[in-house]
């Protein structure tokens, strides 16, 4: 991914003299750390169509949580290796703290706390083949069955829902579900496959 | 594995009912599997965004390439012509008299040309605001140049950058639309660069059209006109019927009014309509309208 060029809202990394996004301070974690500048607007729109649909459609909680995960991505920002893909580091932490929120959620309503164990504040790392790059993924998308690489160019790329597919290629919703689950498992499965085959990359 | 995992893709892409849903998300909480497959599906999501936003990307350098060399393309034939007449070159000859006279209303026609296919700084400019990623604002203008799919910018100030980089290098290029009359594309320019006394003034210039009631609704919705931009959105469906851009602006102004119900109607107007990119913004809009008018089944603690 290419980062864009400076702009307000970018965040860059932190230099002797301080950065544009960043007030420099001697405490701050991203003094002296190489980090690879992204723009936080620039992500914004798709964090939050996936944030709805994990909130199935819940704006404010969509909101919340998209601003959590940009708040946590800031904070660990210098703990972002060069070259890593922050579109799926992002989605990472997304997900983290989705989970977080479903246990704070249960905690509130009266679960006793053993049953309802709090997630550690770490980030974790994106899968290991979220690093390859645009013309991998596009190869690995060739790689597949044109039925398969169709349905998911159709709700991926398109973000048309499983009834819109179903009605415009004529098979039941739930085929279009299978087609895509399988052209996922398989494209994982792919990238994983490619990734051995590049050298210099390591196990997560 | 267990049964409950079978639901984690149908739950990714948002397509469980109310009640699946919140049973998925408690086996979420549980379910490191899960966990997993969902951060695997969402990077796989960004994976594809990634692809998708770098062919737009392409598809846009190759569109402005075409049109630059389309605005060159007369300027070029007349230099070939240049030599030929050159070679000729000879007072005495009566067929150097014809053939200056001839090549002077060749120059005349192809200048004449040039003027009104686009001068190359008003090929740079609707390249420059044609080339961003993203659009500054949410109604959706009609004018040929600015009608195509682009996603919402959520970064602030997006639209500010804009403005500044009209106002620094592009005063020569808006000169040039406006000496030539293109009123409806400059209107939209200055729509985009939030100078909305001048988009009102050319847009006020510009012969009525469809088109051009849906962008002066868009003027009024940038305005916070919203009574405005509804009329101008229906004036401009009584000259087309089904327009999509202005079924987008009344309904975006009927949400700014708190009419739900009748924005949702709309936006799922405009999702009917199968456009690329517009139809499924329109429908996650309607889907997001439709979500605030049913009540909260899960109340919510305080943050």
């Amino acid at each position: 991914m290419t980062p864009t060029a400076s702009r307000n809202s970018q965040l860059e990394g932190a230099e002797p003299g301080g950065s544009p996004g960043v007030p420099a301070s001697p405490a701050s974690p991203l003094e002296g750390a190489s980090i690879q500048p992204f723009d936080v607007g620039h992500y914004t729109t798709e964090l939050k169509r996936r944030a709805l649909l994990l909130t199935r459609g819940d704006a404010s909680r969509a909101s919340d949580l998209v601003q959590d995960t940009f708040e946590r991505a800031l904070r660990n920002v210098h703990r972002l290796a060069p070259q890593s893909n922050i579109r799926a580091w992002l989605y990472t932490i997304m997900v983290r703290l989705f989970r977080d929120t479903v246990r704070k959620d249960r905690v509130r309503r009266g679960c006793s706390y053993d049953d309802c164990v709090l997630t550690a504040p770490e980030v974790e790392s994106p899968p290991r083949w979220s690093a390859l790059g645009t013309s991998q993924i596009r190869s690995a998308l060739q790689q597949l069955k044109p039925v398969l690489r169709d349905t998911f160019e159709r709700r991926e790329f398109h973000h048309l829902s499983y009834q819109q597919i179903s009605s415009e290629l004529g098979v039941p919703v739930a085929t279009v579900g299978t087609r895509i689950s399988r052209a996922r498992e398989q494209l994982r499965e792919i990238l994983l496959s490619e990734l051995d085959r590049v050298p210099g990359r390591e196990e997560r | 594995v267990t049964s409950a995992c079978d639901n984690l893709h149908p739950f990714a892409d948002g397509q469980l009912d109310q009640a699946a849903h919140g049973h998925f998300e408690q086996h979420l909480a549980e379910c490191d599997d899960c966990a997993r497959g969902l951060t695997d599906i969402l990077v796989l999501g960004a994976l594809a965004d990634q692809v998708r936003d770098d062919e737009a990307r392409e598809t846009q350098r190759t569109q402005t390439r075409e049109e630059i060399a389309i605005a060159d393309l007369p300027r070029k034939s007349w230099w070939r012509r240049r030599p030929r007449w050159r070679w000729h070159f000879s007072w005495t000859d009566w067929r150097v008299w014809s053939g200056g006279l001839g090549a002077g209303v060749v120059a005349l026609g192809l200048l004449l040309l040039a003027r009104t296919a686009g001068s190359p700084p008003d090929a740079f400019l609707i390249a420059e605001l044609q080339g961003r990623p993203y659009r500054a604002t949410e109604a959706r203008l009609a004018v040929a140049a600015f009608s195509g799919y682009r996603p919402l910018s959520g970064e602030r100030g997006a639209e500010q950058r804009l403005v500044d980089s009209m106002t620094t290098m592009r005063q020569q290029a808006l000169a040039s639309l406006e000496r030539e009359r293109r009123y409806h594309l400059l209107g939209a320019v200055y729509l985009l660069g939030q100078q909305y006394g001048r988009a009102a003034r050319v847009l006020s210039l510009t012969p009525d059209s469809p088109e051009v009631w849906n962008d002066r609704a868009v003027l009024a919705y940038q305005q916070g006109q919203m009574q405005d931009a509804i009329a101008h959105a229906e004036r401009a469906l009584a000259l087309a019927p089904g327009q999509g851009a202005a079924l987008w602006n009344r309904a975006l102004a009927l949400e700014a009014l708190g009419r739900y119900a009748d924005a949702a109607r709309g936006f799922e107007d405009c999702a009917a309509r199968n456009e690329f990119g517009w139809s499924a913004e329109a429908a996650l809009r309607a889907s997001v309208l439709r979500a605030r008018l049913s009540p909260r089944e899960v109340p919510r603690g305080p943050r």
